[in-house]
């Protein structure tokens, strides 16, 4: 097992902040895995994403990309990621292709970003001006963006925030298709459905810490109440009765429920990610 | 085609795209229409201005609202997770402003000695117009880290030019006696216009080298000490 990053009780403070913006953060990244980081508004998810990305290297802690220092690699370490921002990141007055064309020279290494358009149903649009692109165009435009130069880690800030649900699954479907050539993704999003069907793991982070870490599903099994709900027809009424999972293939009045009623839906008993991200992160009001 | 090469050839693109060239080039005809209608006498004092308000102020309004535009649009972001230095980045941004000026000096130029039959040190000329421009594109380029918003950049400007530029034009107009004309030189915008005045005509040594030294001594303190290490923590921010 491969780790591409690895962070180690990582700290840092804005200047002008009094508070420190990531409190002594440890995890780290698999090779071949989808990671999302997970949190409320100022947790501190984007300012981690750009010290991963050497935009911020003023911090403290230690951070290894591929078994060495972070703060020792230049700028060859940009020809191994992508980066997709969740604001705009183009030029206005220039095409979609114009755009590509001129980053892509920036790079030794270029996928064809005219095929990846279309792919993005961008493929109308591409000889528009980037200024002339709506919302969903631009975050789709990103998304090509940091694809360009066939990376093999790719950070993802809300990759899929104000798309319809078409070129939500296009993207996500991109997304995959990258993780199963053995490729590193690391994904900030506030859309647990993104989540549920993207990452192998995440990490929810509230102020500066993080606060749990594991797979979707066994936060699922942890947050989760064992226990099966039934929904049944009783006299033309729709009633509702949950068991414990522990024993149900000897609790008699669950053998009888199912034989002697016609049952409208069975349930388990897991927490959805949303209900999660809640716990975890601590808004108490929705506790 | 190296970094440095291709980030140009962007910059260039970028200017021309925005229209930023075309309107360089269009208050450079502006300056010709006045060279046009000037008479003789006179010329040899207003070229220089003219020239000094294209390779100054002029700069330092371009880098300031093209670097502005850039972090707007976000495109500085795209540029700062791309394998290029952030050095060969703001080399290519002061070499793109350097190529319009040139542009615009060459436009002024060519119409005083087509026109009125100029007499002029060429490459000196030349030579003082990219000491002058890297100066005030230094100047620019902290005015706008320092500013918060659009707003705050055109007023930290107007501040500028208004410190600036009232010594010198109160020296042309002969307010301030000749005898604190080294004195004035404390004013970035004075020393430019002096050594691009000494091209045109005979100006005394002192000036010219303590002029020299100070717009070679403002960018080198202002680069390495303010704007690289702020650059990309602004071009981040928001």
């Amino acid at each position: 097992m491969k780790h591409v990053f690895e962070v180690k009780n990582l700290r840092f403070k804005y200047p002008k902040s009094n508070e420190e913006t990531i409190k002594g953060v440890s995890f780290s990244v698999e090779e071949g895995k989808i990671i999302g980081l997970l949190g409320p508004s100022g947790a501190g998810k984007s300012t981690t994403q750009k010290i991963l990305i050497k935009l911020i290297n003023d911090y403290e802690g230690e951070i290894l990309y591929n078994g060495k220092n972070l703060k020792s690699y230049n700028k060859a370490f940009y020809e191994e990621v992508g980066v997709g921002f969740e604001m705009p990141v183009h030029f206005n007055k220039l095409t979609a292709v114009q755009n590509l064309k001129y980053f892509s020279s920036l790079y030794k290494k270029n996928i064809d970003y005219i095929e990846l358009l279309k792919k993005l149903n961008l493929g109308d649009d591409m000889n528009k001006e980037v200024g002339q692109f709506s919302k969903g165009m631009k975050v789709r435009l990103n998304f090509a963006r940091a694809l360009l130069n066939d990376p093999k880690v790719l950070f993802l800030d809300e990759p899929t925030a104000g798309l319809d649900p078409t070129n939500a699954r296009i993207i996500k479907d991109l997304i995959l298709d990258f993780k199963s050539k053995g490729n590193t993704v690391f994904i900030t999003t506030h859309l647990m459905g993104d989540v549920e069907q993207l990452c192998d793991e995440v990490i929810f982070i509230r102020k500066g810490e993080i606060t749990e870490k594991s797979t979707p599903r066994d936060l699922k099994l942890k947050y989760g109440t064992k226990e099966v709900m039934l929904e049944y027809q009783n006299n033309s009424k729709i009633e509702k009765k949950n068991f414990l999972m522990e024993g149900l293939g000897n609790n008699q009045d669950f053998l009888n429920l199912i034989k002697n009623v016609e049952l409208e839906t069975i349930h388990s008993g897991e927490t959805s990610l949303e209900d999660i991200f809640i716990k975890v992160t601590g808004d108490s009001k929705y506790e | 085609m190296s970094d440095l090469s291709k980030l140009i050839k962007g910059e260039l693109i970028r200017l021309y795209k925005y229209k930023i060239l075309i309107v360089g080039i269009i208050v450079s005809l502006l300056w010709v229409l006045i060279i046009g209608l000037s008479d003789k006498e006179s010329i040899e004092g207003i070229i220089p201005m003219l020239i000094f308000m294209d390779a100054g102020m002029m700069s330092i309004l371009l880098i300031a609202a093209s670097f502005y535009l850039e972090k707007q649009e976000g495109s500085i972001k795209s540029l700062l997770i791309a394998p290029v230095k952030l050095l060969d980045i703001l080399i290519s941004k002061v070499i793109a402003a350097l190529i319009l000026s040139l542009i615009s000096t060459t436009l002024v130029l060519l119409s005083a000695i087509l026109i009125h039959n100029t007499t002029v040190n060429i490459i000196l000329l030349y030579l003082y117009v990219i000491i002058t421009v890297v100066s005030h594109i230094s100047i620019g380029l902290v005015i706008t880290l320092y500013s918060k918003d659009f707003g705050s950049m055109i007023g930290l400007y107007a501040a500028f030019a208004f410190i600036s530029l009232i010594p010198s034009i109160f020296y042309t107009i002969e307010i301030i006696p000749e005898s604190f004309s080294t004195v004035l030189l404390i004013s970035p915008s004075h020393a430019g216009q002096m050594l691009l005045n000494s091209a045109f005509k005979t100006v005394d040594v002192l000036i010219i080298i303590i002029s020299i030294l100070y717009l070679i001594i403002i960018p080198s303190l202002l680069y390495p000490l303010v704007i690289y290490k702020k650059f990309k923590k602004y071009a981040i921010e928001g």
